[in-house]
């Protein structure tokens, strides 16, 4: 399973050589994206983990939480994953570090511990993708799209704490 | 339905920071600046690190370009991101098809560059998202991948009885929120 990727990166350089593609030159002009790509992303990056980090500093998301977890208990999810659930959509390694306590916590094979891992591995930084989809484009009406995009993430969180009853 | 639903990074953005700046300015206003500049430090270190990722990736997929791999994967699910995507551009395909078939492989750095592109060739300038950029948005926002790696290779080293058990919970959930994202853009976008 672990070799998906390497076999993959395989048969990248394998096929262009059979193609007799100089596979060299198109991988460093490729990669010379990478930077700039990177950099103009860096402000909406800051901008979402400064806010972020704000929220977890000023207990706000503590608050949050506790306002949010009889509505999440009502579909479902325990309330130890209240903070999962609502992080999810933030913050990639923030939710990751969460997951880590949780499965420490409430163990790895327990029911709690899956549903967590379940949520994680089924579910996308939707913020995140939200900033920096639309970064490069004049794109300011997202219309519906971002409604739908949260919905599902909450439907992920919901249908994980069920499958993990039942599989 | 009609009424409008102004869920935006604006507001968003806004009720995070000014939430949060509220509280701390009773609490404790001397950790406000501390935890700002430390973050924004956190952000350019994240930012610098993807450029290393996206080295690689963008590097790799252009090698795949190069060689007519992308043109063969692009051709044969052609059909599909047609009728899911209504864009007739082969440029916007292949981009799409890199970003789904890196989804469901769990490279999801792989998936971001080749999706900024496709969302910018389906950018009319009106401001307004077009229904492909919708669809492969919400596609990404709903995680669909094949095997969860992050995952089971964080279970294993906690010492898990069988880490992969959360394969199939995890296929279905994401098949299916995936799924249900689909109908719902299609609803919201009617066709132009």
């Amino acid at each position: 399973m672990s070799a998906a990727i390497p076999m993959v990166l395989l048969f990248t350089f394998v096929y262009a050589f059979v193609k007799k593609v100089n596979a060299y030159n198109a991988f460093i002009d490729g990669a010379k994206e990478a930077v700039p790509l990177a950099l103009s992303l860096f402000p909406y990056i800051a901008a979402m983990i400064m806010a972020v980090e704000l929220m977890r500093a000023s207990g706000f998301y503590n608050l949050l939480s506790l306002a949010f977890s009889p509505l999440l208990k009502l579909l479902g999810i325990p309330s130890e994953l209240t903070q999962l659930v609502l992080l999810r959509p933030f913050s990639g390694s923030g939710s990751l570090a969460l997951v880590n306590e949780i499965f420490l916590k409430y163990g790895v094979d327990g029911y709690v511990g899956r549903c967590a891992a379940v949520i994680f591995g089924s579910s996308e930084t939707v913020f995140y993708l939200t900033t920096i989809y639309f970064s490069d484009t004049k794109i300011k009406k997202l219309g519906l799209a971002l409604p739908i995009a949260l919905f599902c993430c909450l439907l992920s969180a919901v249908l994980a704490c069920l499958m993990c009853r039942f599989f | 339905m009609k009424a409008e639903i102004k869920i935006s990074m604006r507001y968003i953005w806004f009720f995070m920071m000014a939430g949060s700046l509220a509280i701390l300015c009773f609490t404790a206003p001397e950790k406000a600046v501390s935890s700002l500049t430390g973050s924004a430090a956190t952000s350019l270190e994240i930012s610098l690190k993807l450029a290393g990722v996206y080295c690689l990736w963008l590097g790799v997929i252009n090698v795949l370009k190069q060689s007519g791999a992308v043109d063969a994967l692009s051709k044969k699910m052609q059909p599909l991101i047609k009728k899911l995507f209504k864009t007739q551009n082969d440029e916007t395909t292949q981009n799409i098809s890199i970003n789904v078939s890196a989804n469901l492989l769990g490279v999801g750095n792989a998936a971001t560059p080749p999706a900024l592109k496709a969302v910018k060739q389906t950018d009319d300038g009106s401001g307004k998202i077009s229904r492909g950029a919708a669809m492969l948005f919400v596609i990404n926002s709903c995680g669909l991948q094949l095997i969860p790696t992050t995952m089971i290779g964080i279970r294993a080293e906690l010492g898990s009885v069988s880490p992969s058990d959360i394969i199939l919970p995890c296929i279905l959930t994401s098949v299916l929120t995936t799924a249900a994202g689909i109908f719902l853009v299609c609803l919201a976008f009617k066709d132009k």
